[in-house]
């Protein structure tokens, strides 16, 4: 189970409103590469895990993404706070104002709804950990492409933060891997 | 429209103390995940998670509970705003 604890990962802080950054920034709440598609993606993997250090990998770094969307819904709110009306409409954010308000949603940077498609189990630890290092690699560059549009020094900070979690996650899961083989390995001898 | 908020300075200031600690215990622990063995990563994470217990207690007993598990006395001080996407994080970080 989940306890919520009442702090941010990281510190999340803007310069001023930039409805267009928020809009391209929400991507990495609800988009392909996003932080909800990688944290369903690793909880649902659990259950077919043979080894308790993938177990526990995939719980505490599916756990970790969950607060990673925390961050970014947290980027996307304060971006939009004291926004004009004319910078929404500029940055075509209003169709989302209409819809949603100012709460963050489950789309991508073109406004296209989550999709379970977007992720997979396959009931198999080394096919399912094979997609999770592509999924942290496919993080690392979204972040790195949202820091390259970003001009906000303050939001490039936390967008850093992030991109640093997706290195680091790419290397347990790598760990993870190594450990899954060898056991596999280690199983012939029985 | 702007409705971010500020806590006061000091506790912003253990908020943030609170959110360093416990990132170094994330970090770690993730770590002996795949390192199961390493005596000297299991010390790190025993000297920070024993830090980090005595930093949520001392901001409990000041500003009320940190998760719905930890303890209120007066009135029910968890619902207290502001909520974590709402503070500016502009007072205490330094």
């Amino acid at each position: 189970m989940w306890v919520y604890e009442k702090k941010l990962e990281y510190p999340v802080r803007v310069s001023g409103p930039d409805p267009k950054l928020a809009k391209t920034i929400i991507t990495q709440y609800g988009g392909p590469d996003g932080e909800l598609a990688a944290s369903l993606r690793y909880l649902t993997q659990r259950y077919a895990a043979p080894i308790n250090e993938a177990k526990a990998t995939l719980t505490d770094i599916g756990t970790e993404e969950l607060a990673h969307m925390e961050i970014v819904g947290a980027i996307f709110w304060k971006l939009i706070q004291g926004a004009t009306k004319e910078q929404i409409m500029e940055a075509g954010l209003d169709p989302h104002y209409v819809d949603h308000g100012c709460n963050p949603f489950y789309v991508n940077g073109s406004g296209d709804s989550w999709d379970a498609k977007y992720i997979q189990t396959k009931g198999d630890i080394i096919v399912d950990l094979y997609e999770d290092l592509a999924a942290e690699e496919k993080a690392r560059i979204t972040y790195e492409r949202l820091i390259q549009l970003s001009d906000d020094p303050l939001v490039n900070d936390t967008l850093k933060f992030l991109r640093e979690r997706e290195v680091v996650h790419f290397q347990r899961f790598g760990e993870t891997l190594r450990i899954t083989q060898e056991w596999k390995e280690r199983k012939k001898f029985f | 429209m702007n409705t971010l908020n500020n806590y006061p300075v000091a506790q912003e200031q253990m908020l943030y103390q609170i959110m360093k600690t416990e990132f170094a215990v994330i970090d770690t622990s993730l770590y002996l995940n795949t390192h199961p063995d390493d005596q000297i990563a299991l010390m790190n994470h025993r000297a920070l998670s024993q830090r980090l217990s005595l930093l949520i207690d001392q901001y409990e007993r000041l500003y009320g509970p940190f998760t719905p598990k930890g303890q209120s006395r007066y009135c029910w001080e968890f619902v207290n705003s502001p909520w974590p996407w709402e503070i500016s994080y502009q007072g205490g970080m330094k």
